[in-house]
């Protein structure tokens, strides 16, 4: 019996799994050490509350010490970051992190360009430094700053042919929308490194998208919505503005938006483009092809079908098995083990589409050594 | 089974670019079109949900120029839904950008100042 066909029992049985959304916990005092502009760091230190100051992202509703941060249940502690990236690695079995950040997420939201360079190249050595130097199991994605895409098209050209740098973060909460031409230097060079672009569902932090979500209540609520709109926003405008025709040979990642919408959205993106027909110049096919050639969704958070496994794999089968990988999205709270994913997919997708799912079509996506 | 020849309409008045005229054979609705010196038969039938295709207007298509940045205007050649604005192309059939959408399109002939399309 061929591996392809050997029924999987559990996670053990799979040779490989890619954690395709993973987080660094970088705060500002880590990386001020990596700016290197001393008019900058002044500048940043003068500050009484960088993460309004320099960052100028605003919460949606209330936040929670649990969400992110080090000061709440996170699986990390003040620990040196490699190491606990390393643990729970160990923990869950997970063979490689593609590692995004979590504060400069919202690199987007420093109002000041110049600032918004600095930190972006500062975060890319940090994360050098103390992450990529330390483990073969760790992969970057590169923080560049949209506000200036022709420096980060020069970010993108000094650290990209890093082999264990994977991937360009693009925020979908940026002002300007993730398809818009001002943004084509970036793809560019993206392009010319084969590094993936990777666009990260956020809690709307920012002014950009959407504006009335600002007032809610509570953390839940927010949480809800946000993350998914933001991806679904960015994703639309990447496709609708044509870039996957202007780029070719780009791919992009979604990331914590779960999957559950990808079906819909499939469909909603195709009857759009079959009925604006002349709106959209710009694409040659229909989105879902796209969607089908270039556009991988990370799983987490994969959410409960309530007893039914099938539910997931049905949404897995019309979202398109090659496009899904798996993701933990270590070490925030609502992290998803493998098991998660595994033991709902199982039983009732075939072993090859699950050894996919779980890894092999990450290590292909981000050419991880097998 | 051989087509049979149906009667639509004179010629007389089907003479100006753009102009159709829609008729009932057997139940189906078949508009022609007088288009660039040709008749053109497709059914009234928009093959998303049922709409009366040929009841819509007839325009160009959008495209994007050689230099990636110009738009461009089709001669127009195409009828839109006026349901859900589903573009074809009256001489082929096809959908403006997705042959896999398809309106049937019947042959013409011409015979003493009288359409026919077989069918």
């Amino acid at each position: 019996m061929s591996q392809a066909t050997t029924q999987l029992k559990s996670v053990d049985d799979l040779d490989i799994i890619v954690d395709a959304d993973g987080h660094t916990l970088e705060g500002i005092d880590e990386i001020l050490p990596y700016v290197d502009n001393e008019a900058i760091v002044k500048q940043i230190e003068r500050t009484d509350m960088p993460y309004a100051d320099i960052f100028t992202y605003t919460h949606t509703g209330s936040i929670i010490g649990e969400a992110y941060g080090r000061g709440g249940q996170t699986l990390i502690n003040d620990a040196d970051e490699a190491d606990q990236k390393q643990r729970d690695l160990d923990d869950f079995n997970i063979d490689y992190s593609i590692t995004t950040p979590t504060l400069h997420l919202m690199i987007h939201t420093v109002n000041n360009d110049r600032v918004a360079v600095a930190l972006s190249k500062a975060y890319n050595d940090w994360v050098a430094d103390t992450m990529l130097d330390h483990s073969d199991q760790f992969r970057a994605c590169l923080v560049v700053p949209p506000q200036d895409p022709q420096r980060a098209a020069e970010e993108i050209e000094r650290r990209g042919d890093d082999p264990k740098v994977s991937g360009v973060y693009m925020p979908p909460g940026a002002w300007t929308p993730l398809g818009n031409r001002y943004y084509d230097p970036i793809y560019e060079a993206a392009e010319k490194h084969d590094l993936t672009i990777i666009c990260h569902g956020l809690q709307i932090r920012e002014g950009g998208f959407p504006v009335q979500a600002k007032g809610a209540q509570t953390f839940a609520e927010s949480h809800v919505v946000s993350l998914p709109w933001a991806v679904m926003w960015g994703m639309t405008s990447i496709m609708f503005e044509g870039v996957p025709e202007r780029f070719p040979d780009l791919d992009f990642v979604f990331q914590e938006a779960g999957i559950g919408w990808i079906p819909w959205m499939r469909w909603r993106m195709d009857d759009h483009y079959l009925e604006y027909t002349d709106d959209v110049p710009d694409l040659e096919k229909l989105p879902s092809e796209y969607i089908d050639d270039s556009f991988y969704f990370a799983t987490q958070p994969i959410g409960d079908p309530r007893g039914n496994n099938s539910h997931i794999a049905d949404i897995i089968r019309m979202a398109g098995p090659e496009n899904i990988v798996y993701s933990a999205d270590l070490p925030h709270m609502d992290f998803d083990p493998p098991e998660e994913l595994f033991n709902q997919i199982a039983g009732e997708l075939d072993p090859d589409e699950v050894r996919a799912i779980m890894g092999e079509t990450a290590a292909d996506l981000f050419d991880l050594p097998v | 089974m051989s087509k049979q020849r149906h009667y639509v309409a004179d010629t007389t008045g089907l003479e100006t670019d753009g102009s159709k005229v829609v008729a009932e054979i057997n139940g189906q609705e078949i508009a022609i079109y007088y288009l660039d010196g040709e008749y053109y038969a497709v059914a009234n039938f928009c093959p998303h949900q049922s709409g009366p295709l040929c009841e819509g207007n007839r325009k160009g298509k959008v495209d994007l120029g050689e230099d990636g940045w110009q738009v461009e205007y089709s001669d127009e050649i195409y009828v839109e839904c006026p349901w859900h604005s589903w573009m074809f192309n009256i001489k082929t059939g096809e959908h403006a950008v997705d042959d896999r959408y398809r309106v049937p399109t019947y042959d013409v002939e011409i015979e003493d100042e009288k359409l026919y399309i077989l069918r």
